[in-house]
């Protein structure tokens, strides 16, 4: 289970956050849409520990991400990209990331197995494709076979093929018991995979709850997404 | 703790960058020492170069002191590589980001990568100083240049001055988020001149400054009244850098990632 509860940001006078607060709840895949710059990122760098809020909470399993020891054993994350050194191999970055947890070499190679890089191993992350990149940063995700998994714009770069495979891996995660929040700026995208949905625009949230709850009253999926996200449309 | 420790030691032996530089670190000093060595002795011998027992002395200590720039150099890479940005074209992002998911408690963290500097660097520190020592006692033997009091003392200085130069460099690159400033200044400062000790010239303070205390650790006995002694230099580094260290421990714990 995932906690935002009125999460707050202010940075130089610029309200980034305003009291946002949605539940990700567990066996249920969590879509958080929003255009560039609504505060998704923001909002997940906050739930991860990456950056204080002004105010708020952001919890897993009520429990800060800083609070947990070995926080890859229960939650995954992918914010967008490998984020590998260039130079570094492939089975390099996710070797020190498994150390840090104690997870075998065995593991390491089970992760490049499952997202399909595991030809592309001792390969330096700086000869990869935008679409290799992204799943070097979710196998790193994987790495703890976590039950909570938060992914940032996971689909950025992916081919077809790849998008169904995200959306078969979420969905699998999701109906084994695993909790997903998935984030992106593709609202028909989030909608074919998420059960429920948060929007979030200019830092608030706009509407959540489950796709066809979000999306009635509206035309479609674009026009709720275009209702809900643009000054016109409110 | 210990799977933070693996952590560090495995993301520092697996960028090509730190194990290439140690391992100059270590050998280059000793290949230098062995030809000014020769060229010295055979000066000495022929008497031409004005070559004298005293500056016979000096080999392999002036060398090995080079290996300082090549921790100076592993410090700031240790710390810069988890700011180096993949390109946009691959969705940009950086491993510091990485680090902070799988290891969220940030001053363990920075403990972690210090200690791992430090375990890399002082078996460089060692073994340039003794391999450069022991090349230069072994060729210039026959001017009767030997083990004393002196040179152990000047090879336990200069260990501490290379060590301590690799552990400022990581420190400082900790503080500013970026190596390139401390990478040109410290390189610089031990291998063509330090603005640190040309400030010596204009204030005795600049002798406090935190790379002329470095300095001082190595450097001979010069006709300036308010030269500190070397152990001073040596104690005055390393108030330098628990302070350098302090600054970076309190930001990296409140800074966002």
């Amino acid at each position: 289970m995932i906690d935002i509860d009125q999460l707050t940001w202010t940075l130089r006078g610029r309200t980034i956050l305003d009291h946002v607060s949605f539940r990700a709840a567990p066996r249920r895949v969590t879509g958080f849409v929003g255009p560039n710059g609504a505060g998704k990122s923001s909002t997940l760098r906050v739930l991860l520990g990456l950056q204080t809020p002004t105010s708020g909470e952001a919890t897993i399993s009520k429990r800060r991400y800083r609070d947990f020891g070995r926080p890859l054993d229960h939650i995954g994350a992918s914010l967008g990209g490998a984020g590998a050194h260039p130079s570094r191999r492939a089975v390099d970055h996710l070797g020190w990331v498994a150390a840090s947890h104690g997870y075998g070499r065995a593991r390491v190679h089970e992760v490049l197995e499952q997202v399909g890089l595991a030809h592309a191993a001792k390969a330096r992350v700086r000869t990869f494709s935008l679409g290799m990149a992204q799943r070097l940063g979710i196998a790193t995700a994987l790495l703890g076979d976590p039950e909570v998994l938060v992914l940032d714009e996971p689909i950025n770069g992916l081919d077809p093929e790849g998008i169904r495979w995200i959306r078969t891996l979420v969905r699998r995660r999701a109906d084994d018991g695993g909790t997903v929040l998935l984030s992106s700026h593709v609202m028909a995208e989030l909608a074919t995979v998420a059960d429920d949905l948060v929007v979030i625009s200019g830092g608030r949230v706009r509407a959540s709850g489950t796709v066809s709850e979000v999306v009635a009253g509206h035309g479609g999926l674009e026009e709720a997404f275009f209702a809900l996200t643009t000054e016109e449309g409110r | 703790m210990m799977g933070v420790l693996r952590a560090e030691i495995l993301k520092a032996v697996t960028l090509a960058g730190v194990r290439h530089t140690l391992i100059a670190g270590a050998v280059i000093p000793a290949l230098l020492t062995w030809f000014n060595a020769r060229a010295a002795l055979r000066g000495w011998q022929t008497g031409t170069d004005g070559w004298t027992t005293q500056d016979l002395a000096q080999i392999g200590v002036t060398e090995s002191l080079l290996a300082a720039a090549a921790l100076a150099a592993v410090g700031v890479m240790l710390v810069s590589s988890e700011y180096r940005e993949l390109s946009v074209d691959q969705g940009g992002g950086y491993e510091r980001v990485t680090t902070a998911l799988a290891i969220p408690r940030r001053g363990p963290g920075l403990a972690a990568k210090m200690l791992v500097a430090l375990l890399l660097m002082v078996p460089v520190a060692v073994t340039t100083n003794l391999l450069s020592t022991a090349v230069a006692l072994w060729i210039l033997e026959p001017a009767g240049i030997g083990w004393d009091r002196e040179r152990i003392a000047g090879m336990l200085a200069g260990c501490w001055y290379m060590i301590a130069t690799g552990l400022l460099g990581a420190s400082v690159t900790t503080v500013l988020r970026s190596g390139l400033v401390p990478m040109v200044y410290l390189v610089v400062n031990n291998t063509l001149f330090s603005p640190g000790f040309l400030l010596t010239r204009l204030t005795a303070a600049a002798w406090y400054l935190p790379d002329t205390s470095l300095i001082g650790l190595v450097v001979a006995r010069m006709d300036d009244p308010h030269q500190p002694t070397k152990v001073v230099s040596g104690l005055v580094a390393a108030g330098w850098l628990v302070v350098v260290m302090a600054v970076a421990w309190v930001l990296e714990r409140r800074r966002p990632v």
